[in-house]
């Protein structure tokens, strides 16, 4: 049933379907219910779709776990190392919005070396000119439409046409020696490379146009590196009326397969459809290195609350536009300004489990009360703007949403004490993860030296593994702000520290492992007897401090994430905690060793882990014909 | 001033400034350098962080040069784990022959408030515990096995000033629990470390018949076959606040005993494992309204 429903996931995807059929296919899928199959970036991933795995992905299949990863498609022959997946759009957080589908192998052993030939300057920094590919570059560029990897986009409301992103260097190398040749020497100063992530855009005759907008350059302070040129490479050619249109520049009517256009990205322009077949075009950013890269932290708060009206938008489709608007006043600020932005500023008002607070992406306010501490305010808005997950749920999915316009912000704190909030969250003592090994006898040896029963609970040698076990999960869990326990969350209001009109979070610090030595004679092995407990969700975040006030009985947090494009990352694992088991045989077939429950990415220099000596089935290459 | 009196407050109230205070007034006129390190040590608390390292040095050679002569008649073998402003507080003595001697000094120390009997390496030898052991058939009136120990050697000591009493790894064995539930006659105790005892239900029932154990706040009871019916028995420890109950095979009924205690939402220690009370176990603790939060939050990630 799943595999029948995952083929026609393709097969109505590749031609034109019957309303009703796709109507009928929809709800077969809707009344489906599904299980992760696996986990990719902390993406619970599934092979078909469901109620709730609805978004189609394009992955690197050998990220899948093995032992599933024959059950998802490889809908391009083209390229057979991706793999369909389909995930719960309710997950996505800010970094996993769009599929950028690795494509570099598509280009690999491929000769690239393009020639320009017949630039023209349409208007001050528009400039255009042919490509002559070798036939088989050609070829591939092609191809690239014939990938079946189109997804609708997030803004598919102000924009037509298809599109699906994704990353060649290969290609942006090529394309860095091309345009360094073709483009005047004033005009690359600075150039840096062309950015390896490309927009493949698919329009046929009668779609609606791509709406007028800027394209928002890319910032990267760290790097020094801003975009300044947007790059289009046409790979059909066609007309339209106009096909392009910079305002104020130039309006392209006619444009020949592979021709490239490259522009300032101060223009707004308009792309439309051609008349006569398809237009399909890739779009990428001349990226140049800038002495002083500064942004003014307007923008960034702009972009903050584009981020997240567009991952708002899953659950509030009419928030697009609103998002959209923003990305479009971040594009146009970087030229000109803080221009005139929205009149009206769209907010988010949420509930979680009886805490109401109001967002727009930057700003978040929480009504202050006695039972709603700050570091729970600062937790939420954490949790709130990574979308983080509780249990099998996302953070966002788990509160109520209502989009609210208004002129300013104003009105919020009457509006917040009107609804006065308890705690969402619980206070768990960490230390009760961890009770202390009992005291060792002396005189237990192994289960095969222990004739009338072994009791592991009590042997130096299980409790020395023990004891590493309890280092190594302490590591992780003691310095986390936020554990989840299930779809509890609890707080550690320690890792949150507040200091003038900051609340520093905290993260992680390494703890050492012990480490120990010892006779054991039995088919089962120590680790065996070193089994889960239980296991705890933590989540550990990079976050610059998170500013707050204090205001007509407001708390009024600042998310400046953006601003000097500060690295800011999230990371939710889920930690094993070992026990001792009471058995006395853990018969090695049937091992719940904590140790294979460990994930490998929680075993880094700062968490430290000797490797195991359990069986592994991959190691199991007895030959029968082996002396 | 009274000093058996202010002893006996002190023990009651160790942290009573004010009374040690004036009890190292009456230290000092006895000669007993340990009023001088009550004072330094109440001085350490209120000194601030960079001006504690004098003060910590002064303490160390105060300690150094007197710390022999603050043996207060304890016997030989028995080891102090912990000192008050120099007393002996919490002591511990190994099982042996002459154990009702050595257990008798040792509770006649001053400030001794907590005391532990461990096994010694030939009591621990015979630990390995058969499930199919005939013992357990065997029923309260029953000789002792052969690794079980007599109990009989707490009758009559006087055991009024314990606060804290650890049996852990000794086998009593229900009948030694009956014993020591005779023996104990003080309600100040308050914390009791059983675990690995092996007294089952029937010896748990005999300690929470106790008149005088009412007052617990922390038990321990580890590995000591305790099952729903033993659970039951814990209602008699109101007090409860901290509670060990792994590797008890309790099962549901047990989680159920458990949360109908009156000590159930006062707790703010409670082990157990999955395996000890099943998964329809795990189930009710993990729903139940009257564990407090952050226990039962910790039942909902098994």
């Amino acid at each position: 049933m799943s595999i029948e429903l995952r083929d026609r996931f393709f097969d109505l995807s590749t031609r034109d379907v019957p309303t009703e059929e796709a109507a009928r296919y929809r709800a077969e899928v809707d009344a489906t219910d599904a299980e992760p199959a696996a986990t990719v970036d902390g993406l619970d991933i599934s092979w078909h779709p469901s109620a709730r795995f609805k978004a189609v992905r394009f992955i690197d299949a050998e990220r899948i776990d093995e032992r599933v990863r024959d059950l998802f498609a490889r809908p391009s022959a083209d390229v057979p190392y991706l793999a369909a997946v389909f995930v719960d759009p309710h997950e996505l957080s800010f970094r996993t919005f769009e599929n950028i589908v690795p494509l570099d192998r598509l280009f690999e052993d491929v000769p690239l070396e393009a020639e320009p030939a017949g630039r023209v300057e349409h208007a001050e920094g528009v400039f255009s000119f042919s490509l002559r590919w070798p036939a088989q570059a050609q070829a591939r560029l092609a191809q690239l439409d014939e990938l079946n990897l189109y997804v609708p986009p997030l803004n598919a409301a102000s924009r037509g046409g298809e599109r699906f992103i994704f990353h060649s260097a290969l290609l942006a190398e090529a394309l860095t020696a091309v345009v360094a040749d073709a483009l005047p020497p004033a005009t690359v100063e600075g150039f840096s490379h062309v950015n390896p992530v490309f927009r493949c855009n698919r329009f046929e005759p009668g779609d609606a146009n791509f709406h007028r907008h800027r394209d928002t350059p890319y910032f990267d302070a760290a790097r020094r590196h801003i975009s300044r040129y947007t790059v289009l490479l046409y790979l059909t050619g066609g007309t339209g009326s106009p096909a392009l249109d910079l305002v104020g520049g130039a309006a392209l009517s006619e444009i020949g397969d592979f021709t490239c256009v490259i522009f300032d990205q101060r223009y707004e322009h308009e792309g439309a459809p051609y008349r006569d077949g398809r237009k399909v075009f890739l779009r990428t950013e001349l990226i140049f290195t800038a002495d002083e890269v500064t942004e003014a932290p307007e923008i960034g708060e702009l972009f903050s609350k584009a981020c997240y009206l567009t991952g708002e938008s899953v659950f509030a489709p009419e928030l697009a536009r609103h998002a959209d608007a923003y990305y479009n006043q971040v594009a146009a600020a970087h030229w000109d300004g803080m221009g005139e932005g929205p009149t009206r500023e769209t907010f988010v008002h949420k509930e979680f489990r009886g805490v109401h607070f109001v967002a727009n992406g930057y700003d978040f306010w929480f009504a202050k009360t006695d039972t709603l501490s700050l570091a729970e305010c600062a937790a939420l808005t954490l949790l709130d703007y990574f979308n983080c997950k509780l249990g099998d749920t996302a953070f966002r999915a788990l509160c109520r949403t209502e989009a609210i316009e208004a002129d300013n912000a104003r009105w919020i704190p009457e509006f917040l004490r009107a609804r006065r909030s308890g705690s969402a969250m619980t206070r768990v003592d960490k230390s009760a993860f961890f009770p202390e090994p009992e005291r060792p006898n002396g005189q237990i040896c192994c289960p095969f030296h222990s004739s009338r029963g072994y009791d592991p609970t009590r042997h130096d040698e299980i409790i020395g593994l023990y004891s590493e076990a309890q280092s190594f999960a302490q590591a992780h869990i003691l310095p986390a702000p936020i554990l989840m326990l299930g779809e509890d969350v609890a707080l550690d209001p320690d890792q949150f520290v507040v200091q003038d009109n900051l609340i520093h979070v905290l993260g992680k610090d390494a703890l050492t492992p012990v480490n120990f030595a010892a006779c054991w004679n039995d088919e089962s092995i120590p680790e065996d007897y070193v089994i889960v407990a239980a296991k705890v969700g933590v989540a550990q975040f990079l976050v610059p401090p998170i500013i707050y006030t204090e205001s007509a009985g407001c708390y009024h947090l600042k998310f400046d994430f953006f601003r000097n494009s500060w690295m800011v990352d999230h990371r939710r694992a889920t930690v094993p905690i070992p026990r001792i088991t009471e058995e006395q045989w853990a018969d090695p077939d049937e091992s719940s060793a904590w140790r294979r429950s460990v994930d490998d990415s929680l075993i880094d220099d700062e968490h430290p882990l000797p490797p195991s000596d359990l069986w592994d089935d991959d190691d199991d290459d007895w030959d029968d014909e082996d002396d | 001033m009274q000093v058996t009196a202010v002893e006996d407050a002190l023990r009651a109230h160790p942290d009573d400034l004010a009374s040690w205070r004036a009890y190292s007034d009456w230290l000092l006129e006895q000669g007993d350098a340990r009023g001088t390190l009550i004072r330094l040590e109440q001085r350490l608390a209120r000194t601030r962080p960079a001006d504690r390292a004098a003060v910590e040095r002064e303490i160390a050679d105060l300690v150094a040069e007197h710390e022999d002569g603050w043996g207060d008649g304890l016997p030989a073998t028995a080891r102090v784990l912990a000192r008050r402003y120099g007393f002996a507080a919490e002591v511990a003595v190994q099982w042996s022959d002459d154990v009702r001697e050595v257990v008798e000094q040792v509770l006649r120390g001053r400030f001794v408030t907590t005391l532990r009997i461990a096994p010694n390496a030939a009591t621990d030898e015979d630990d390995d515990w058969d499930e199919d052991d005939d013992e357990w058939e065997d029923g309260p009136g029953a000789e002792a096995g052969s690794g079980r120990l007599d109990m009989q050697f707490l009758d009559g000591l006087d055991v009024g000033r314990l606060v804290e009493l650890d049996l852990s790894y000794l086998d009593l064995g229900p009948d030694g629990a009956e014993i020591l539930a005779a023996s104990l006659r003080t309600d100040r105790l308050r914390a009791l470390e059983l675990r690995y005892c092996r007294i089952g239900d029937a010896g748990l029932a005999a300690l929470a018949a106790s008149p005088y154990l009412g007052g617990l706040r922390r038990l321990h009871l580890q590995r000591n076959r305790v099952t729903a019916e033993g659970v039951r028995s814990l209602h008699r420890f109101p007090e409860l606040t901290e509670l060990d109950l792994r590797y008890n095979d309790i099962g549901e009924a047990g989680a159920e005993a458990l949360l109908a205690a009156p000590f159930v939402g006062s707790l703010a220690r409670l082990w157990l494992y999955d395996s000890d009370v099943g998964q329809d176990g795990v189930r009710k603790l993990a729903r139940a309204a009257n564990l407090p939060s952050e226990l039962r939050s910790l039942w909902r990630c098994m």
